[in-house]
């Protein structure tokens, strides 16, 4: 049995092929003319465009290079094992992510003598996959008016029985306080880091809630005295007007000065594995440690330059006021090695699970 | 069109079924992705720990949040179906502000209770669920309600009794079935929540997967966790679906000629539905809407528009595309149905999408992003993944379950004999089929697609993993703000997200409050 197809039929069919045709045009044409411009530096990251953008406008308009990026909040490397070709460099906020990303062989040798004459190598991955561009404390921030910074001393003290109820945090499972854990257990051991994190659990005032900054809210507010959180927030809430009343309540400790140092996180940038555009993207990474990025970086975010000599904004320059061992701003740094701190997250988030840390009070 | 028959085989038939096949193995694939990535750690080292520490809280913290957000969203959707149920001054207006909360993901309202009024814990998230979903159970209800036979009215008026109480004593339990689907509906919508939950801090299971899964930032541990709460969702929802699909609950009184008009108020009463009304207004329109709008203005000049123009773009796509699909592949399923062809391969594929749907999105999200991965060294692999397709097609398979849902419903009101008759006359192909079937089956569909379309636009969990270079949508950009404690500076996108999703409400208004006697269905 046949029969030809008539008019109204042709119609309904050309019309479906020209909506296929839109949907493909729409949907899957704005990805492929990527391989048309080779000199497309393609970066994968878990930073905030607020702060990597800017960066990436500069590059673009001194070199003519552009930058494509993709902002993830989550799942970074799970994103890089599954689909490891899709970027050339990857920046996290948590250098500790690309020791993990470097131990399932997703990154490849930097060899870039100039991020080797510029970055000290302390801020280097020894087996040269990546390096850090900038750091910053993972300091306690207190009430100025409730508390004294003669009270505390090292990161201990938030789990001293006298601060019950007055400590707040966010999620133990966060990254910055995996990795803060990590280096806990690390200098502490195991044993000594269970008791450490529920005496602090105990300290709760709340429930671990929201990201650093709600708890410098929370300070201002009266709900708590003491937080842990990155020093850099507190520039940002002083330079924010909806936030200044936050970062006026509360002041930046620089913990165990007297011992091991202040833990800090570093940031870190990296070439993925599988890029065919190396040159380009080196040439990215090498901007990002220049004087000027390091600068602009600095102003921009708050954090610290990794290359020494370098200025620092004036409000990093205040924080740890009245502790002696803190001048201008610069304090202690405990430094404990990346891969101990990647090796420790499992432990820790174990840790966290068996005294329902996300739970308490 | 020229197709062949041979001994009875119909080449579009086949091609059909091979159509079907296909859609179906899409649907599979995600689900097939988590059970063989998850399958050869199931029983390691992880779920024993989690088993032994975290994982009852979160499964009791689960249960009790979904079975609190069904409770609130009933409680708060009162006052909008006794819009459907009576006429009063103002009816229209307050059954169309009271969906308005549908226009703002739950996600969102969590982001602004908690940076405004420092709002956390479990009551909070109920609060919020329940205002974020109670607007469907107001259009699922007020659509059953609409459905009664004026009979019941007319049998009320006779004896004298057709007072709002007797209406009402009579009327609520025919539309119990609608509620109760509307509960199942609501239950998995705030099962599967990641974002409200992790914003307000209840250690729900899909909280407790996100923290387990990238704190250890890795998928070999990641990945029974996540097959365990596939696992956890399909077999309850399997459940739940038998027992919906029973005698009793399949569908409310049918329509058999003229449909129920709504009886008049008079007196103190017309202030029930309003005073009912009221908490859903104030915690689910007037508040945010207040808040939105006062940052909108104080902002407004410093808008990028270009930027805000391309996330419009990226959503728009996401939207229509992926409710483009949904419809399609549910349409494929539903023809086989109609035309009583494979009936193995429509139990299936119908248990499959429900799957597909009951699954949390940041678990299906991350399934997607291992179906594809790119270790083969396969170029079209990295193409694809390239693409918005694999985020739209984890979209689309996803809610092709609630077009399959209220497909096959409609098809509940149509006889027999328009399948048969399809049959007899060897045109059982899908153009035959919508041909023959859309004036009964294109009110609910077109209903289900503004539900699906206002649904992905609002999409996080699935965007956030799968969101290609250069892709970001108003909902991923507005998450952005929020991490980074600019929750003002994303209002106005929030407020375009909110307008572009008013017409497909106005759309789904409509629908429910069009008696079916005067609507196309």
């Amino acid at each position: 049995m046949a029969r030809t197809m008539t008019t109204g039929e042709l119609r309904r069919w050309r019309t479906a092929v020209a909506a296929c045709c839109g949907v493909w045009l729409c949907v899957l044409a704005p990805s492929c003319d990527r391989d048309e411009r080779p000199a497309e530096i393609r970066v994968i990251t878990d930073r905030t465009e607020d702060h990597l953008a800017p960066i990436f406008e500069a590059y673009t308009k001194a070199t003519k290079i552009p930058i494509t990026a993709v902002y993830l909040q989550e799942g970074l490397i799970s994103r890089l094992e599954s689909r490891p070709t899709e970027a050339d460099v990857v920046i996290t906020k948590d250098a500790d992510l690309l020791e993990i990303a470097s131990s399932k062989g997703l990154l490849q040798p930097l060899a870039s003598r100039r991020i080797e004459q510029v970055v000290p190598a302390k801020y280097r991955s020894p087996d040269g996959t990546f390096f850090s561009d900038s750091y910053r404390g993972r300091v306690i921030f207190y009430s100025k008016d409730r508390v004294s910074p003669n009270d505390l001393r090292s990161y201990d003290d938030l789990a001293d029985p006298r601060w019950k109820g007055r400590v707040c945090i966010r999620s133990g499972y966060h990254d910055y306080n995996l990795n803060i854990f990590g280096q806990v257990l690390a200098k502490n051991g195991e044993a000594s880091t269970r008791t450490f994190l529920e005496k602090l659990a105990a300290n709760l005032a709340r429930r671990p809630v929201g990201n650093d900054r709600d708890q410098a809210k929370a300070i201002s507010e009266g709900a708590c005295d003491l937080t842990v959180a990155n020093s850099y927030y507190q520039g940002i809430m002083l330079s924010s007007s909806d936030q200044r009343p936050w970062g006026e309540a509360t002041r930046v400790f620089f913990p165990d000065q007297d011992g091991c140092g202040s833990y800090v996180l570093l940031s870190g940038l990296a070439l993925t594995k599988a890029t065919t555009n190396v040159s380009a993207a080196r040439e990215l990474l090498e901007y990002m440690v220049q004087d000027s990025t390091q600068d602009f970086t600095t102003k921009l975010t708050y954090a610290y330059p990794v290359i020494a000599g370098r200025p620092m904004p004036e409000i990093n320059r205040q924080l740890g006021q009245g502790q002696p061992q803190v001048h201008d701003g610069v304090f202690r740094i405990c430094e404990v090695p990346l891969k101990t701190i990647a090796a420790n997250r499992e432990k820790v988030i174990r840790i966290l699970d068996e005294i329902h840390f996300d739970q308490r009070p | 069109m020229r197709y062949i028959s041979i001994n009875g085989l119909d080449a579009r038939a086949i091609s059909g079924k091979v159509l079907s096949i296909l859609l179906l193995a899409a649907c599979v694939a995600p689900l097939a992705t988590l059970a063989v990535t998850g399958a050869p750690d199931f029983l390691g080292s992880l779920l024993p720990h989690l088993a032994a520490t975290v994982l009852p809280g979160q499964l009791a913290m689960s249960l009790a949040v979904s079975a609190g957000a069904v409770v609130a969203a009933v409680a708060l959707a009162s006052g909008g179906v006794l819009c459907g149920l009576f006429r009063f001054p103002g009816d229209w207006l307050l059954s169309r502000l009271l969906l308005l909360p549908l226009l703002v993901p739950t996600w969102f309202l969590a982001v602004l209770y908690q940076y405004r009024l420092g709002a956390a814990g479990a009551g909070a998230l109920v609060l919020v669920l329940g205002v974020g979903f109670a607007p469907l159970v107001q259009l699922l209800v007020t659509a059953a309600l609409r459905s009664i036979p004026s009979r019941y009215h007319d049998v009320l008026r006779n004896l004298g009794r057709a007072d709002p109480v007797s209406v009402a004593r009579l009327l609520l339990p025919l539309a119990l079935p609608a509620c109760a689907a509307a509960s199942v509906l609501v239950f998995f919508l705030a099962w599967a929540d990641e974002g409200a939950a992790r914003t307000l801090a209840v250690p729900t299971l899909t909280v407790g997967l996100y923290d387990q899964w990238f704190g250890r930032q890795d998928d070999a541990q990641g990945a029974p966790l996540a097959l365990a709460t596939m696992l956890l969702s399909v077999l309850p929802a399997w459940g739940i679906w038998a027992w919906l699909t029973r005698g009793q609950f399949r569908g409310t009184a049918r329509l058999q000629g003229r449909s129920m008009e709504p009886v008049r108020l008079r007196g103190p009463a017309v202030l029930v539905p309003w005073a009912l009304g009221a908490p859903l207004l104030a915690a689910g329109v007037l508040y945010p809407a207040y808040v939105v709008v006062s940052w909108t203005v104080a902002r407004l000049r410093w808008v990028d528009l270009t930027t805000l123009g391309l996330d419009l773009i990226d959503s728009m796509i996401v939207a229509l595309a992926g409710t483009a699909l949904a419809a399609v592949v549910a349409l494929v399923f539903l023809q086989r149905e109609a035309m009583a062809r494979d009936r193995i391969l429509t139990a299936v594929s119908t248990r499959v999408v429900l799957a597909s749907f009951a699954i949390p999105p940041l678990v299906l999200g991350l399934a997607w992003l291992w179906m594809f991965p790119e270790g083969s060294g396969a170029a079209w692999v990295a193409w694809l993944n390239s693409t918005p397709v694999p985020l739209v097609a984890a979209l689309g398979l996803r809610f092709c379950a609630v077009f399959l849902v209220a497909g096959q419903s409609a098809l509940l009101r149509v006889a027999r004999a328009h399948g048969d008759v399809l049959r007899v006359v060897g045109r059982t192909d899908l153009v035959s089929f919508v041909r023959l079937f859309r004036p009964f089956v294109a009110g609910p569909m077109s209903a289900v697609a503004c539900l699906v379309f206002l649904a992905l636009l609002q999409d996080l969990s699935v965007s956030l993993v799968l969101q290609p270079f250069g892709f970001t949508t108003i909902s991923s950009r507005v998450f952005q703000y929020a991490q980074t404690q600019r929750v003002p500076d994303c209002a106005v996108w929030m407020l375009c997200q909110a307008v572009i999703g008013v017409y497909p409400l106005a759309r789904l208004a409509r629908w429910a409050t069009v008696a079916p006697d005067r609507g196309s269905s």
